[in-house]
C-alpha cells in the first residue's frame, strides 16, 4: 500500500493530465488511484485539505476528486479556499459523499460545470467515465489555450514589424519589431493612426479603397511606405496589407520591413558604380590620348620618352585601381579570404618603406619597438599600413610619425602627420570609397584607399579611427595582441 | 602666335594636352590650380583657358565665376575639360558661358579643333570690338 500523501504520485509512461485524490483514509485512495488506473492519468493524492492545498501549489491539476468528511478542514471548506483563489479557481471539484440529503444544496451552491459529486459506494465504470469526461474537456481547452499563445507569441515576437489596424487607420495592436522599428513602446502606439506614424510627405494610404481591394481571400497590397520614428528619424518599409473580415471587428494585418539600410546601401552601390567609372576615366584619358599621338609619328625622342612614361604610369594606376575596386568589392561581399597569424610590425612597417618611399621633402620617424606582435592577416597588415603611409604623404605636411605599442591587450599602430588634416566637412564619409575633401590632389590616387583600410580592418576583426590635434592629425589601427 | 593657358592637376594629362596643342602650333602656358592659374593670367592673358572641372583647392566652375567677375578676365573664353561625362556638368558649363565642353577621352584633332574655334571667336569679336570704335 502507497504513502498517505502523494505529491509526486504514480506517472505512468506517456501520462495524461494530472488529478488530485483527497481522502482522509488511505484505503479509500489506494481504491481511486485502482478504479483510476486505465485511463493513465497522473494521480497525486493528499490525507487532507491542508495537503490538498500544498498539492495544488505544486502542480497543474486538471481535476480534484475529494471526500467531503475530512476532521479539521472538510471537502467544502477546502473547496471554498480552491475556489478563492485565481490560480485553482477554474479546476472543475467531484465531491465523493455518502448520501446525505441535507448537503445536495449546498452542490448546487457552486458554479455549474466546475463541480459534480457521486454517491458512496460508487460504481467505478461511472466514476472513471465521469473523470475521463472532465480530463478531456481540460485538454481540449488547454490545448485551445496553447494554440492561442503560440499565435499570439509568433505575432509579438515576429522578426518584422506586425501591427493589427482598424477601418479608420488605427492601431489596435502591434508587436515587438514595429515597436523597436519606430522606437515607440506598445501602450504609444495603440493611441495613434497610421497617418500619424508615417511621414508627413507620403501620401495617406487610403483605407477604404484597400478595403475593397483586399475583400477578396488572399488578396495582398504591397508597397513603400516611410514612417517617422518617435525622434522623428526617417524609416524606410516595405509594407504588405492584407485584410481580415473578423465579425464585429474586421480589421487590416499590415507586415512592416525595414528597409532603410537596403535603401541606403542601393545607393551606396549607385555612387560607387559612377565613382569607379569617372576614376577609371581619368587615366582611359591618357592612355588613348597618348595613343593618338604616337601614331601620328612625327614625336622626337624626349617626347616618346615622355608618353612611354605617362603610358607606364596610367596603366599602373589603372591596374592598381582595378585591383583595389576587386578587393573592396570581396571585402563587402564577405568574400575577402583573411589568414590570422603572428606577424611581427616592425618588418611589415620596414617592407612596406621600401615599397613606398617618403617623397624627398618628407621626414619619417619610427617608434616601433620589435616585440610587437599582432594577431592579423600579414597581406591585410601590408595593405592599411601602405595605405595609410601614402596617404600622409600625399596630404601631410613634411613629418610623418609611425609608432606601435600594446595598449588594453592589443596592439595599435597610428600614422600621423603635420599637415592640414581632413576637413571637417569630410569626416563623416572619410572612409567611404571616393570621398574626397576640396583640398584632395588627386596625383595617383584612386580614392578607395582609406575604404579599403576601414574595410581590411574590420575583416580582420580590428578597427581604424582618425583624429585631430595640436596640429598632426592621426590614424590608429587596432588590432589583436599574437601575445 | 595664340597663347593657351591649360589648368589640369594631372601631370601625364597636363603633358598630353600641352604635347597636342604645340603641335597645333599653338604657345602654352600650364598650371596645376586654378589659384596659379590667376596667378599666370596677372601676369600674361592667355587668348583660352582650357579647364578641368576637378581641381584641388578651388574648383573648375569656381575660377570660371571669378573670372566673370574680374573685368579683365570675363571676355576670355573657358574650354571645359572633364573625365566626368554626367550631362548636368556639360548645361551647367553652357549657363556659365563656357565656349566649349569636352568630355575625356579626347582624341588630339578634336582638342586641337575646339582650342582654334574657341581662339577664332575670340579675334572675332576682337575685330567686331575694333570696327564698332
Amino acid at each position: 500500500m502507497k504513502s498517505l500523501t502523494d505529491l509526486e504520485g504514480t506517472r505512468p509512461a506517456g501520462a495524461r493530465a494530472t488529478v488530485l485524490l483527497v481522502d482522509d483514509r488511505n484505503e479509500n485512495l489506494v481504491a481511486l488511484q485502482e478504479i483510476l488506473r486505465p485511463l493513465n492519468l497522473h494521480l497525486i493524492t493528499a490525507i487532507s485539505g491542508d495537503d490538498a492545498l500544498k498539492a495544488l501549489l505544486k502542480n497543474e491539476v486538471a481535476l480534484i476528486l475529494m471526500d467531503v468528511q475530512m476532521p479539521n478542514l472538510d471537502g467544502f471548506q477546502t473547496a471554498q479556499f480552491i475556489k478563492d483563489l485565481p490560480r485553482t479557481r477554474h479546476i472543475p471539484i467531484i465531491f465523493l459523499t455518502a448520501i446525505n440529503k441535507d448537503e445536495t444544496h449546498v452542490f448546487r451552491g457552486y458554479t455549474a460545470g466546475a463541480v459534480d459529486y457521486l454517491f458512496k459506494p460508487f460504481d467505478p465504470t461511472i466514476l472513471r467515465s465521469k473523470v475521463a469526461v472532465f480530463v478531456d474537456l481540460y485538454e481540449k481547452s488547454k490545448a485551445l489555450q496553447q494554440s492561442e499563445e503560440r499565435f499570439h507569441k509568433a505575432f509579438v515576437n515576429a522578426p518584422i514589424g506586425v501591427a493589427l489596424v482598424g477601418l479608420r487607420g488605427n492601431l489596435m495592436e502591434v508587436n515587438h519589431a514595429l515597436c523597436r522599428m519606430l522606437e515607440y513602446s506598445e501602450s504609444e502606439l495603440a493611441t495613434l493612426t497610421l497617418r500619424e506614424i508615417s511621414h508627413p510627405d507620403e501620401a495617406e494610404i487610403d483605407l477604404s479603397f484597400l478595403r475593397r481591394r483586399l475583400a477578396k481571400e488572399g488578396a495582398v497590397d504591397h508597397r513603400e511606405q516611410r514612417f517617422l520614428t518617435h525622434e522623428g528619424v526617417e524609416v524606410d518599409t516595405l509594407v504588405s496589407i492584407s485584410y481580415v473580415q473578423a465579425g464585429d471587428h474586421p480589421h487590416f494585418i499590415l507586415q512592416i520591413t525595414d528597409i532603410t539600410q537596403k535603401k541606403k546601401l542601393e545607393e551606396f552601390r549607385q555612387r560607387f558604380v559612377a565613382n569607379a567609372a569617372h576614376e577609371l576615366r581619368t587615366p582611359v584619358a591618357v592612355i588613348s590620348g597618348t595613343a593618338a599621338l604616337l601614331r601620328k609619328g612625327d614625336l622626337d625622342s624626349e617626347q616618346l620618352d615622355r608618353c612611354m612614361l605617362a603610358l607606364d604610369r596610367q596603366t599602373q594606376r589603372l591596374v592598381r585601381l582595378v585591383d583595389s575596386l576587386l578587393d573592396l568589392t570581396r571585402l563587402q561581399e564577405g568574400r575577402f579570404e583573411v589568414e590570422l597569424v603572428p606577424v611581427r610590425v616592425a618588418d611589415v612597417v620596414t617592407s612596406v618603406l621600401e615599397a613606398t618611399p617618403a617623397p624627398d621633402n618628407v621626414t619619417i620617424e619610427m617608434d616601433l619597438s620589435s616585440e610587437l606582435m599582432a594577431l592579423t592577416d600579414a597581406h591585410a597588415l601590408d595593405q592599411m599600413v601602405g595605405n595609410l603611409l601614402v596617404n600622409a604623404f600625399r596630404y601631410g605636411g613634411d613629418l610623418v610619425t609611425i609608432q606601435g605599442e600594446a595598449r588594453d591587450g592589443g596592439i595599435i599602430i597610428t600614422v600621423s602627420d603635420d599637415g592640414e588634416g581632413v576637413p571637417e566637412e569630410l569626416l563623416p564619409r572619410l572612409f567611404e570609397p571616393f570621398a574626397r575633401g576640396k583640398t584632395s590632389v588627386k596625383v595617383g590616387g584612386s580614392g578607395l584607399g582609406l575604404a579599403l583600410v576601414k574595410s581590411l580592418a574590420e575583416a580582420t576583426g580590428g578597427d581604424v579611427y582618425y583624429e585631430n590635434g595640436d596640429g598632426r592629425s592621426t590614424f590608429t589601427l587596432s588590432m589583436a595582441s599574437a601575445r | 602666335m595664340s597663347l593657351v593657358l591649360i589648368v589640369e592637376d594631372e601631370p601625364d594629362m597636363r603633358f598630353l594636352l600641352r604635347l597636342t596643342l604645340e603641335r597645333g602650333e599653338i604657345e602654352v602656358n600650364e598650371a596645376d590650380t586654378a589659384e596659379a592659374a590667376l596667378d599666370l593670367m596677372e601676369a600674361r592673358l592667355p587668348d583660352v583657358v582650357l579647364l578641368d572641372v576637378n581641381l584641388p583647392g578651388m574648383s573648375g566652375f569656381e575660377l570660371v565665376d571669378l573670372m566673370l567677375s574680374s573685368p579683365a578676365l570675363a571676355a576670355v573664353p573657358v574650354v571645359m575639360l572633364t573625365a566626368d561625362a554626367r550631362p548636368e556638368l556639360a548645361e551647367r558649363a553652357e549657363e556659365k558661358g563656357c565656349f566649349g565642353f569636352l568630355a575625356k577621352p579626347i582624341s588630339p584633332d578634336a582638342l586641337v579643333a575646339a582650342v582654334s574655334e574657341a581662339i577664332t571667336g575670340r579675334s572675332d569679336e576682337g575685330a567686331e570690338s575694333v570696327t564698332s570704335q
